[in-house]
């Protein structure tokens, strides 16, 4: 158990980057379901999350984690989750940063920086959490300053020419991309965040500003490369980043300035990591508890 | 300190890419795609260096594929696309094999943003040193002067490819005695080429034409009009299209008592060239200007406003204002 406290503002962070991690790798699907109507689908899912969210703090407040029964299944689950993200973050480093790159040398790498994350404790993951954001932020706001000139309606289409089923496709496929990994959250104890009473506000705070941001994010592509075009691409907002990197001019700081996309998934892998190891020790100890129970006393 | 450190280093490896001996490599500046009778050809041609016999290289295969597979290595050197300017495709293959060779662009330079044009002879055009950069100034002085050429980039054309109402087109260029002419305005699946004048009309249109220049003559007088701060906007009510064209005029001649008459010239040029534009394009199926996007988001069906663009009652305002009377 961690006897180190996790502050709101690192609550904060943690709930922001588990809720925005899926938008680069399955952003994707999102306007393939929805097109036209992605912003719509978008909206209707923050308002869902809200929903979903109150559910998910009800269960993190009776303190339904990590039951010990569970870690058997949870285990399993874990890593086959951690072995998917890895899959997706190393083809998307190898499509966009390192063509030349090899998928399994990128891989290694990915789990080595995931190991050195995970030899820390969950506060000390939120801690890393809030460093990220920072960053996030700095790179966030330089990419809507590189975006503004390229700004176009040309490729704007009416919203709601395709009924109300696609938005609704959309709006739930955002919802569980976004509550998704918010369900570890359940791992991180109630009464470890301080000041307690607080943590909640955070939390939804954490989740709307997410939502918003992922808002902007799809904004951004409708106004640039077109919803439609968009579509037919596997990592879209990759357009926007491209875009701006060969208005200025200046591809590598482009490539650099673009790696803070990456730091959402990086701290899911770190988190995830965190879980398999808290999970792999609880299960552990209880096989040495349990040996201990069948073994005779001398 | 030891986060600091752990972020420091997981974004310089994560920005790492494979070593690569600069010597060993040709930077592709611009490549050229045609059609041979039973296949493709590419020409490229690569930034010079100091040691460089040549820069143009031509290759020839049965597939798009096969031809960069073929120009991996130029004269020993591995070809580098990542600084690839301009994609230039000959005219006849933008007839018929328009999606393949789209759908290959999108595949194979995902990741760079390049100028794209067309040319009936490629062979013409490598034969001179014309790189991007004298391409791209050469269309920002065209665009400046006359406004019948737009840098075209290739998110540009996809977007337009991929929708419904709108007809993709990329500049069509010409190299005629070693110099570059600007020929119009291909839309692509089709052997239409739209002059210079129809390609104008469908810039200002678009409201991408903001400034150009014209010569007018008034009793065997010529008088050079400077046109700026252009700007356009349409609108579809009760199957009547409005365009209301807004800008400023000026000119170097003394025009203070032809300012009228030279008003009512450059208006009646440019409302001829966008009815004769928009004439042609409603007796074909589309439209390379915006005009049909503008009705399908008041109808919000795309074959009905097709059909209402066919219908539709146009009517032109243009209003200018000379510079130095605001």
């Amino acid at each position: 158990m961690e006897h180190q406290k996790i502050s709101t503002l690192q609550l904060f962070s943690l709930v922001f980057f588990l809720s925005h991690a899926f938008f680069l790798f399955w952003g994707n699907t999102i306007i393939k379901a929805s097109g036209n109507d992605t912003l719509l689908a978008c909206l209707l899912g923050t308002i869902l999350n809200i929903f979903l969210i109150k559910i998910l703090l009800w269960l993190r407040k009776k303190n339904i984690n990590s039951p010990k029964i569970g870690n058997y299944i949870l285990l399993p689950l874990f890593l086959l989750l951690t072995f998917v993200l890895l899959q997706q973050m190393s083809h998307f480093i190898q499509s966009n940063f390192l063509e030349q790159g090899n998928l399994l040398q990128i891989g290694i790498l990915l789990i080595l920086i995931a190991i050195i994350i995970s030899k820390r404790n969950i506060p000390q993951v939120a801690s890393l959490a809030f460093l990220c954001l920072i960053i996030f932020c700095i790179g966030f706001a330089s990419n809507i300053i590189g975006m503004v000139p390229l700004i176009t309606s040309d490729h704007l289409k009416p919203l709601l020419t395709n009924g109300i089923i696609p938005i609704l496709k959309g709006a739930l496929l955002f919802s569980f991309h976004t509550i998704l990994p918010l369900l570890l959250l359940l791992f991180v104890p109630y009464h470890n965040v301080t000041p307690k009473e607080k943590q909640n506000k955070y939390i939804y705070f954490a989740l709307i500003i997410s939502n918003l941001i992922t808002i902007i994010q799809y904004t951004m592509i409708s106004f640039g490369p077109s919803i439609l075009a968009a579509s037919t691409y596997t990592y879209p907002y990759m357009l926007i980043i491209h875009k701006i990197s060969s208005f200025v001019n200046l591809d590598r700081i482009g490539y650099f300035i673009s790696l803070y996309v990456l730091l959402d998934s990086t701290i899911l892998l770190g988190f995830m990591f965190t879980l398999i190891k808290m999970l792999w020790f609880d299960i552990h100890n209880h096989f040495e508890k349990s040996k201990r129970s069948v073994l005779p006393n001398h | 300190m030891k986060k600091i450190l752990l972020i420091g280093c997981l974004l310089f490896l994560l920005s790492g890419t494979p070593y690569t001996e600069l010597n060993n490599i040709r930077i592709v500046d611009t490549i050229g795609i045609g059609k041979t009778e039973d296949g493709y050809y590419l020409y490229i041609r690569t930034v010079p260096t100091n040691n460089d016999d040549e820069t143009v290289y031509r290759v020839e295969g049965k597939s798009l594929g096969s031809l960069f597979q073929e120009t991996t290595k130029l004269a020993y050197k591995t070809a580098y696309y990542k600084h690839l300017g301009t994609v230039i495709i000959e005219s006849s293959l933008l007839e018929a094999n328009s999606q393949e060779i789209i759908y290959f662009l999108k595949e194979k330079f995902t990741q760079i943003n390049y100028l794209l044009l067309t040319t009936p002879d490629l062979a013409a055009f490598f034969a001179t040193d014309i790189d991007t950069y004298d391409l791209e100034q050469f269309i920002k002085q065209e665009q400046a002067t006359n406004g019948t050429i737009h840098i075209l980039t290739f998110d540009q054309l996809y977007a337009n490819f991929l929708d419904p109402l709108e007809q993709a087109a990329i500049p069509q260029i010409r190299v005629q005695n070693q110099e570059i002419n600007v020929a119009g305005l291909q839309i692509i699946d089709e052997s239409t080429v739209l002059n210079q004048q129809q390609a104008r009309s469908h810039y200002l249109l678009s409201d991408q034409l903001t400034k150009f220049q014209q010569t007018i003559t008034l009793d065997q007088q010529a008088y050079n009009l400077q046109l700026y701060n252009l700007g356009t906007t349409i609108r579809y009510q009760n199957n009547t299209l409005t365009i209301k064209i807004k800008g400023m005029l000026d000119s170097d001649d003394f025009v203070a008592n032809y300012k009228k008459r030279l008003e009512e010239a450059i208006t009646k040029q440019l409302t001829d060239e966008i009815i004769a534009l928009l004439a042609e394009q409603q007796q074909e199926k589309a439209t390379t200007t915006p005009i049909i996007n503008t009705i399908y988001r008041k109808i919000r069906n795309q074959k009905r406003s097709i059909e209402a663009f066919h219908k539709a009652t146009l009517i032109i305002d243009i209003n200018w204002q000379w510079k130095g009377e605001i």
